[in-house]
């Protein structure tokens, strides 16, 4: 799983933790998220993108 | 910049009260192991080993404590989706590993038995299980923590 969740962030001067707030989970959380060593709920991904005021599939790539 | 969850001061106060009931609990079994070992004339080697896996699981247990505080003094949430999720991979894990420590514990127990003539009682096999059980569940949610969880 690749994400886009860093440049959104940066797209928005947003530090990891300040997302993490904005989201409601733990910063380690968001570390993982762009590290693509979590797999997020539909429901996580779906806050996500929506503080990030993007689309899931534009945050989220899933390559086989 | 939307803010999807801001959490409420009942839930802030809940985290805070779990985070300083597990600091008591983890002190009372340091202290009572410490009472323990004052207590004792003499040890030997296997209470050595059980006394060194609970210092272990305290140590464990209280790095998990202080994680989870200064998340909350952050103002982020102290458990979250990705925290109960590896507690559940860590807890099938332990599980499976209960299963074979349990199998090992009782094998060991026959061959002492045959070649002391003295085996395991049931409390110290059910001791070992639990104890040897609750190192692999902390082990397996370390190396989670630090590897994820991306299946």
């Amino acid at each position: 799983m690749k994400t886009r969740i860093k440049e959104f962030r940066a797209k928005y001067d947003l530090t990891q933790e300040q997302l993490a707030q904005k989201v409601g989970v733990r910063r380690e959380t968001i570390v993982f998220l762009e590290a693509g060593k979590y797999n997020p709920s539909l429901k996580l991904a779906h806050d996500v993108a929506k503080t990030l005021k993007t689309k899931i599939d534009e945050l989220f790539t899933f390559e086989k | 910049m939307r803010n999807i969850k801001n959490k409420s001061k009942s839930g802030v106060a809940k985290d805070k009260r779990e985070i300083v009931v597990g600091f008591i609990v983890a002190a009372l079994v340091l202290a009572t192991t410490v009472l323990y070992v004052t207590n004792m004339g003499s040890i030997n080697l296997s209470e050595y080993s059980t006394i060194l896996i609970i210092i272990v699981l305290v140590i464990g247990a209280t790095w998990v404590l202080v994680d989870r505080m200064r998340n909350v003094k952050a103002g982020l949430p102290a458990k979250d989706e990705m925290t109960v999720r590896l507690m559940h991979k860590s807890g099938y894990y332990a599980f499976l590993a209960s299963i074979y420590i349990a199998l090992a514990l009782m094998l060991s127990s026959d061959f002492l038995e045959e070649s002391n003539g003295a085996g395991l009682d049931a409390g110290q096999i059910g001791g070992g299980i639990i104890l040897l059980s609750a190192i692999v569940f902390m082990g397996s949610y370390f190396y989670l923590s630090h590897k994820g969880a991306a299946e």
